[in-house]
């Protein structure tokens, strides 16, 4: 049998309970502001040391390389200085171009820091790693797309984050291949990431885009390759998109070919829009149809968008007046003449048009 | 001496700009954002503006549809400095009677080039 405890105990092991959490908040709001005061410190001594370096930069940039004083002054600075002010050259790098960049890439090679990014991308250290990645996207040059490819497979995840961007930003065809890769593995880079830069990259990057939409098995990567070749405007992937829409397995790789297909804008792809809108058809891919024939603007889908509007189910109803608004004047005038009828076509009419002339007001009005 | 009014929030751009107009011989007047520009230029009513399109407070866009709604300001010419992702703006912007525009990343000497070919335009 056990003996009962005692409220004197129970009281005491509340106090302690207390007294402890009490000991961990103070414990804990001590070391964030201990951390925002070191921030703070550490802030106001490269401030400190960048202040007198600065205006050098500033005046190597505008006057374009044609100032030997300030280049001079700026690969003399001292190695903490140089520390301080080096995440400032880079910066300004993705800020100028012509011969003002080439100043700055001429400065950071003087200084060793393209040479020494080229080596930290091999270093232990992921910070390291990825601030070399950083600067050899910012500056470009022989041997350094090759090297970003390499960090697509590190072993951090930031590090490979940063990687994508560089190769975007460095915009390098011979990268195309390799991001397009990205785009098939399940979870090693960020695919929106891989996305903008293959976007950036341009036409190049849609072959390799092309041969993964036909290869590959997986459905979420078929999804993102359809995505991706909508973000970037590919006229050419309009068959390939078209074919996707009407025969793929998976109604999410034929929404995002729909989608994709009014991102492109492609008159030939219309007849297989309005297709994916018909009742027999997934309410997601209608959906999804619906807004993309607005984006096509096509004024052969203003029939389509007019029986869509008398829908019964509510959202692809509303999509259709929404993307009967955006084809002017065919769309409008349609919309106008459903205003009266009786049933919820008028209510989503009229939504459809107060919405449209809302936004032409707004586009109008200062922000 | 002419006088330009440049109004950008990016501190890299704006000393950059500065530094080359003043090299070129202009006297600079400087905003952080938009409603600062739009108060300086209504104060100093400078010969030509310099306007980022995204600036916090008022876009370059808005400074730029300001400065022709009143009669002081509605004659001095108007340079938008956009982001490339932001071309979209510069019809609207040209819409607005600005005069010229250049997009990010610019080069400085380019930007110099076409504040003197403005100008001269504007003074003929």
């Amino acid at each position: 049998m056990t003996s009962p405890v005692s409220p004197s105990v129970d009281r005491e092991w509340l106090v302690v309970a207390v007294v402890c959490l009490a000991v961990v908040l103070v414990a804990l709001v001590v070391a964030l502001l201990a951390g925002r005061w070191w921030r703070r410190v550490v802030e106001a001594r490269r401030a400190r040391l960048v202040a007198p370096a600065r205006p050098w930069l500033v005046r190597l940039v505008a006057g374009g390389g044609t100032d030997p004083a300030a280049l001079e002054r700026l690969v003399a600075v001292d190695a903490r200085t140089w520390r301080a002010l080096e995440p400032a050259a880079v910066d300004i790098l993705g800020k100028v171009r012509g011969e003002a960049r080439a100043a700055v890439v001429g400065l950071l090679e003087r200084r060793g820091s393209v040479e020494r990014a080229m080596r930290g991308v091999h270093r232990r250290s992921a910070v390291v790693r990825a601030r070399s990645a950083h600067l050899l996207g910012a500056v470009g040059g022989p041997g350094t797309s090759a090297l970003l490819v390499r960090l697509l497979d590190d072993r951090d995840p930031e590090v490979r984050a940063v990687a994508v961007r560089a190769l975007g930003r460095l915009a390098d065809p011979a990268a195309a291949e390799a991001l397009v890769h990205g785009l098939r593995r399940p979870s090693a880079l960020p695919h929106h990431l891989v996305m903008v830069a293959l976007r950036r990259i341009g036409p190049t990057a849609v072959p390799p885009l092309l041969a993964a939409a036909a290869e590959e098995s997986d459905v979420l990567v078929r999804a993102r390759v359809a995505e991706a070749l909508g973000l970037m405007g590919a006229v050419a992937a309009a068959p390939v998109l078209v074919a996707m829409l009407r025969d793929d397995r998976s109604t999410e790789v034929r929404l995002r070919a729909a989608r994709a297909l009014g991102r492109i804008g492609a008159p030939s792809s219309v007849s297989d829009v309005i297709a994916a809108a018909s009742d027999r058809e997934p309410v997601a891919l209608r959906v999804t149809a619906a807004e993309a024939l607005g984006a096509l603007g096509a004024r052969r889908a203003v029939p389509v968008l007019t029986d869509l509007v008398g829908d019964p189910v509510h959202w692809v109803a509303h999509t259709a007046a929404a993307s009967l608004a955006a084809i002017r004047p065919d769309g409008v005038t349609a919309l106008t003449g459903l205003v009266d009828r009786p049933g919820p076509a008028a209510r989503h009419a009229r939504e459809a048009l107060v919405t449209a002339n809302a936004k032409t007001l707004l586009a109008r009005a200062p922000s | 001496m002419t006088t330009v009014l440049v109004a950008d929030d990016d501190a890299d751009v704006r000393d950059v700009v500065v530094f080359k107009l003043e090299q070129s011989g202009y006297d600079v007047v400087v905003a952080e954002d938009g409603a600062t520009a739009l108060t300086v230029a209504r104060e100093v009513l400078p010969d030509i503006a310099v306007l980022d399109v995204m600036m916090p407070r008022m876009t370059g866009l808005d400074v730029c549809r300001e400065l022709r709604a009143a009669e002081a300001t509605a004659a001095i010419p108007v340079i938008l400095l956009t982001a490339r992702a932001q071309e979209g703006d510069v019809e609207g912007g040209f819409a607005l009677g600005a005069d010229d525009y250049l997009t990010k990343p610019f080069s400085p000497r380019e930007l110099a080039s076409r504040v003197r070919a403005v100008l001269a335009r504007s003074r003929r």
